[in-house]
Formats: structure tokens, C-alpha cells, sequence
């Protein structure tokens, strides 16, 4: 079945609402919590458009223990968002690896195939982070390369021989490195790593515990100067725990789905509304590869999509004002 | 004598300009609409409140009422006032101006820059005030008290930064003002819909009058006012709090969507003004709230109150939800007292 499905959504060309239809039917009986959100809203399936189903708020992952379609199989995988402080962390419950593994290499391999591409990833290594999504993608595609010279690098010195980036070259491949956008900062800061100027660099956001707040033109400016390539070289990964698809940006500023994931923006305090292009809002994603946790999902990220279904993220969300004098140092 | 009468012609001042749409003042409100720092409606309800407070010589009944040490220098003064509500650190002031220190330094909120220092353009106080809306315009005292209004999570860095400043002397004393909420304790609650709208809706539900709890026997007594309340106030459900209504729900809470607000048992309720958490006093027991940040329990019958030991909190009625008495003791603490007597 995990198998069927994986190539069924492999072998889409353009997101297929029939194919999405069919998803929600499954998750509205098979995942409770989903299925009760639903019923609350009276939805009625049958006679709504996709930007008007049910979009489960992605705090379900958080607050929820164990979220997902539940039946006899044992599920004991899961990915937990990375955390900061006493903050709770998202966790998300995998049934079978296999249908990551095969969709995000299928994602990354459409654009950037392995076959002229050696990826190295500037990320802890999975020993120690054996619950994170991205470490898992980023292990699943360098242990797919064939030629065997992708690689974790190190985090103390990563610095590649020069007869292995001259072998690359030899090769005709090119490097992508692939790394948490705080720490390509450090790297282009303190020149610590030198590649190929035709290098391609994906940051995967993640700066929210960095020492100094940085929009993501500043980042990719950043990594521009340091590392000594074009600016349309540093491209973005969108992921997160709580999906299990990936949104890539090659370097014009927009993010592009895979045909299994859909994303729409609305008006913010809009959840209920349709969808709106080229106005700030609120993200909303349709993941089918979620088919066994829940594949309706309202972000707390801010966005804007233009009509051909590319988008860029913009930040987080406000969250709701606290009651009483909240003199804030930040806001005063 | 002097003393009470400038008392007497500041109260016969503020109900004026309050009252005659006084060109200053007109022009702070234009300012802070425009700003969108408040709407239209908030403010003249803030106003019309304070026009009801200060009627029949309050002001002057409230300084009487403090003793009054003899022979005590009245010391430099200065006031961080956070203003989530429009005119909401006047009591404040008012306590600095009474007090009538040679100087009073007041940090507006730059949520309400325009509205507070507007009342006083036109009335030659006796105390010199320095208005500013960032701590580096202050000029430099070494204060020995100081008022801090706000999050006490942002207190130390606040504080601080104020040393640092040397805007206030390493030994000043502090008056914190902490509560964030109130508690309706529903027995017996008589309101209609209007008092609802004003306890739980006026200026959004951000004030710590607001009510950011409802305590009753059973959720069924919460569920029926709610259903009631939807009957009167006949405003829509925004799509926000229908959407919550309904997460919350397939949590296993349960939970009403109201107008823009969800009433709901989730114990994670108090940290959003969107929620209104709804228990019965044993849920609440249990949840160890923190009951410093409670401003203030309305329609407090003795029986409710017993069991939650609040004896020490303030009650009252919740018709006065947010129309407080000027000598209302916010946490406990009468700001003019702890100014002449501490």
C-alpha cells in the first residue's frame, strides 16, 4: 500500500485534487482528532473547493501526543521539531520512513540529481539528532549517491582536501551544500570553507536562535560574500517536522512545490475564507505526503503565492496579545 | 488649604476638558485613531469612565484620604507606564501629581503617546512633569522612587537599563504594578448584555479588568450564559474564533466561539486574550493558577470565594467592570498611598 502510494504521488505531473479527495475522506475516518476539527467546522466535503477543507492548525503536532490516522500498525518513528527554550516541540509520527525517504530524495533528485551534483551537508550529524526530519533527508540523499562522495562534513573542521573538491570538479559535478542558515552564516563569516564558485548553496532557514536577527536577504548577501558566489547560487529549502514534503527556492526568491504538496495563502483571521494571491496572508499547506498524519495544515507562517502556485514566506505570525500591562522592552 | 484647592481646580479641570470636547484633547484622539493605536469608540469609552470617576470632587475625596506624612519632602518621581488601553496609566499619573514631587518623569507607553499628557496642557500644575516616550529623554535624577507598570518578566531589564541610565538611584523604591486579568465568578450573575460586552469585549479583552476567567459549578451554567449572550449581542462569530472553537474541540475541550473570542475549559486559555478560560473551581484549584497576575474577582458571593482562599483579593461588582473607582487599588496598592507613605 506504502509503496503504491509513494509512486502514485511520484508519478503526478501537477497536484491532483481527485488524488487529495481522496486523502481527506481517509484522514476525516482515520484520524480522530481530524475528523472531530471537521465535524466541528460542519464541513461537508462534497460540495467545497480545496482552499475551503479543513486546515488542522499545525499546533495539533504539538499538543496533540501521538497525531495521526490511527489503526492496528505500530507506530514508533517519529520526527520532533527542533526546540528553544522551555517551548513545547512538535512531534510527528511516521508510519513508514520509507515514504519520506523515497518523496524528499525524489524532490531534491528533480532538481538537483545526483548524478551531477555531490551534496554536503554542514549539519550535526544523525547520531545525534536521530528525531530530525531534515538530518533524515539529508542522510537518505547522501547515502542514495551512487558515486559515494556526498557527506556530512565536519562541524570542527569542515573543510573538504583540495584533491577531493578537485576530483569533483574532475567528475564534472557540482557541490550543493545544504546547511541551517545560522550555521552557512558562521561559515561565510569566518571563511572557514572554500568551494567551486558554480557551488550551489540551500539554507534551510533556522535562525531563530542565532545570535542576531537577519532577514533572509541579508542571509543570502551574506553567503553571497563569503562564499563567493552569484546570489542566484543560494537557494532555500522549505521543510518543516510537521511535513513530510519540501518547498525548494533555485534563487529567484519563490518557493516551488513538488505536485504531491499545494499551498494557498489566505487573509489573515480568514481560515474559512477562499484564497487570495499577491496579498500577504497566512500559509496553509496540503501535504499528501501527511497520508498518515494529517495532510490539511494551517502554518503559523505569513506568505504571499502568486498565481502560478510559487510563494515566499515571510516570517511568523503574531501571536495574540496577553492580557494586562504588557510593557515589552522590544515593543517600547 | 492651598493643597486642596489646586486639588479641587485639577478635578474641575480634567471633568472640562473631558466633557467640552477640549481642542487638545480632540487633537490627541484624531492622533491616536489615525495612528491606529485605538479605535474611535475605546477611547470615548475610556473617557466617558474617567468623566464618571472624577464627578463630585473625587479626586480631592482620594487625596484626603491618604495621610499625609508631615514634614516629609515629597522626592523626584519617575513613572514607566504600559498602556495596552487607552488612558490606562491616568490613576498613575494622577497619584504622581497629587504627590507633588519638585519632578515627575513619566514614560508614556508609545501605545498611548498623545491622550494621558493631553488632559494636562492647559492646568498650571505645581509639579514640573517631563513627558517622554523613550528613557535616553529623560533627564538624568537618580531617582529614589519609581512606579513600573507592565509584564513582571520584563522588570529586571527594565530596571537595569534605568541604572545604567542612572535615570534611578541603585537603592529607589519600586511600586511593581503585576495583574494581568480578572476572575467572573459566575453564581448569581445578573449582568445583561451590554456589562458582558464591556467585561469581556471593550478594548478587545486586553485590559487586566477584562475578565480572562470565568469560574462556575459546572461548564453547563458557562455554556447557557454564552448561548444567552449569542441571543442579545447578535454580533457574528469572527472565522478565527469559529476555527479555534473547533481545534480546541477536537482536543477534547470544550469550547464556544463568541464574537471574536473562544470560550473554552483548555487550561492553556490565559495566554491569549482570544481565549477565555471557563472552569469549575476545582478545575481551577487544581491548575495552581498564578494568582498574582488576577486583577480582580467580580460578583464574588462569600461561598465561591471560601474555597478558593481569595479572601485577600479585591472583589467587585462586575457592572464596574471597566468603569473603576478613581481610588481603585490596583493589586492591592494605592499608588498615592505607597508614594506619601513608603
Amino acid at each position: 500500500m506504502l509503496n503504491s502510494f509513494s509512486e502514485k504521488l511520484k508519478a503526478l505531473q501537477r497536484f491532483d485534487d481527485s488524488v487529495a479527495t481522496q486523502v481527506l475522506k481517509f484522514q476525516l475516518e482515520h484520524n480522530p482528532w481530524f475528523g472531530r476539527f471537521a465535524n466541528a467546522l460542519n464541513f461537508e466535503w462534497k460540495r467545497q473547493t480545496v482552499d475551503l477543507w479543513p486546515y488542522m492548525p499545525i499546533d495539533a503536532f504539538k499538543r496533540i501526543q501521538g497525531f495521526r490516522c490511527m489503526d492496528e500498525q505500530k507506530t514508533d518513528q517519529f520526527f520532533l521539531s527542533s526546540g528553544t527554550g522551555h517551548a513545547a516541540r512538535a512531534q510527528h509520527y511516521i508510519r513508514d520512513l520509507r515514504l519520506y525517504e523515497v518523496l524528499s530524495l525524489a524532490t531534491f533528485e528533480r532538481l538537483y540529481p545526483l548524478e551531477k551534483h555531490v551534496v554536503l551537508a554542514y549539519l550535526p550529524g544523525y547520531a545525534d539528532n536521530p528525531h530530525s526530519s531534515l538530518i533524515h533527508m539529508l542522510k537518505t540523499i547522501i547515502e542514495s549517491d551512487s558515486s559515494k562522495m556526498s557527506a556530512f562534513l565536519s562541524l570542527e573542521n569542515p573543510q573538504p582536501t583540495h584533491a577531493f573538491i578537485q576530483h569533483i570538479i574532475a567528475m564534472g559535478k557540482r557541490i550543493v551544500l545544504f546547511g541551517a542558515a545560522f550555521g552557512l552564516v558562521e561559515l561565510a563569516e569566518k571563511q572557514s570553507l572554500r568551494i567551486p564558485a558554480n557551488s550551489i548553496i540551500i539554507e534551510t532557514g533556522g535562525m531563530k536562535t542565532y545570535r542576531k536577527a537577519m532577514s533572509r536577504k541579508q542571509i543570502k548577501q551574506c553567503l553571497t560574500q563569503g562564499f563567493g558566489l552569484p546570489m542566484h547560487h543560494i537557494h532555500s529549502e522549505f521543510g518543516m517536522c510537521e511535513l513530510l514534503s519540501q518547498a525548494y527556492e533555485q534563487g529567484d526568491g519563490w518557493y516551488k512545490c513538488p505536485p504531491w504538496m499545494h499551498v494557498l495563502v489566505k487573509q489573515e483571521e480568514k481560515p474559512l475564507s477562499g484564497r487570495i494571491f499577491n496579498q500577504e496572508g497566512q500559509l496553509y499547506v496540503i501535504d499528501l505526503a501527511n497520508v498518515y498524519s494529517c495532510s490539511f495544515i494551517q502554518t503559523q507562517d505569513r506568505a504571499i503565492q502568486k498565481e502560478d502556485g510559487s510563494f515566499q514566506v515571510l516570517g511568523r505570525m503574531e501571536t495574540a496579545p496577553l492580557r494586562g500591562c504588557n510593557f515589552l522592552m522590544e515593543q517600547e | 488649604m492651598q493643597d486642596t484647592q489646586w486639588v479641587q481646580a485639577l478635578n474641575e479641570h480634567l471633568l472640562n476638558t473631558i466633557s467640552t470636547k477640549n481642542e487638545r484633547l480632540e487633537n490627541a484622539i484624531d492622533q491616536s485613531i489615525n495612528q491606529s493605536l485605538f479605535n474611535e469608540a475605546d477611547i470615548r469609552f475610556a473617557l466617558s469612565a474617567w468623566e464618571k470617576a472624577l464627578q463630585q470632587g473625587r479626586l480631592l475625596k482620594w487625596y484626603e484620604q491618604v495621610i499625609h506624612p508631615i514634614n516629609r519632602g515629597a522626592k523626584t518621581t519617575l513613572m514607566v507606564l504600559a498602556g495596552n488601553l487607552p488612558l490606562v496609566g491616568l490613576q498613575d499619573v494622577l497619584a504622581g501629581i497629587l504627590y507633588n514631587p519638585p519632578l515627575l518623569q513619566i514614560k508614556l507607553s508609545k501605545k498611548d503617546p498623545h491622550l494621558i499628557p493631553a488632559l494636562f496642557y492647559e492646568f498650571n500644575l505645581p509639579t514640573r512633569i517631563e513627558w517622554v516616550t523613550s528613557f535616553d529623554q529623560f533627564t538624568k535624577n537618580e531617582v529614589k522612587k519609581w512606579v513600573f507598570t507592565g509584564d513582571v518578566r520584563n522588570f529586571e531589564q527594565v530596571q537595569r537599563l534605568l541604572r545604567q541610565g542612572t535615570w534611578i538611584a541603585s537603592n529607589a523604591q519600586v511600586l511593581r504594578r503585576k495583574a494581568a486579568y480578572s476572575v467572573l465568578l459566575l453564581k448569581d450573575f445578573q449582568g445583561n448584555a451590554e456589562q458582558f460586552f464591556n467585561g469581556f469585549f471593550r478594548y478587545q479583552g486586553k485590559g487586566c479588568r477584562s475578565v480572562g476567567v470565568i469560574l462556575a459549578e459546572e461548564w453547563k451554567e458557562i455554556e447557557q450564559l454564552i448561548i444567552k449572550m449569542k441571543e442579545q449581542l447578535r454580533l457574528p462569530d469572527s472565522e478565527e474564533s469559529i476555527h479555534l472553537a473547533a481545534f480546541l474541540k477536537s482536543l477534547g475541550y470544550q469550547a464556544i466561539a463568541l464574537v471574536d473570542k473562544v470560550f473554552t475549559n483548555d487550561p492553556s486559555a490565559l495566554e491569549s486574550i482570544q481565549t477565555v478560560g471557563c472552569y469549575t473551581i476545582g478545575e481551577w484549584l487544581k491548575m495552581h493558577t498564578d494568582t498574582d497576575r488576577i486583577q480582580q474577582y467580580y460578583n464574588a458571593s462569600e461561598d465561591m470565594i471560601e474555597p478558593l482562599k481569595i479572601e485577600d483579593w479585591q472583589k467587585d461588582d462586575f457592572l464596574n467592570a471597566q468603569e473603576p473607582a478613581l481610588g481603585w487599588k490596583a493589586d492591592g496598592m494605592d499608588t498615592l498611598d505607597w508614594l506619601f507613605n513608603t
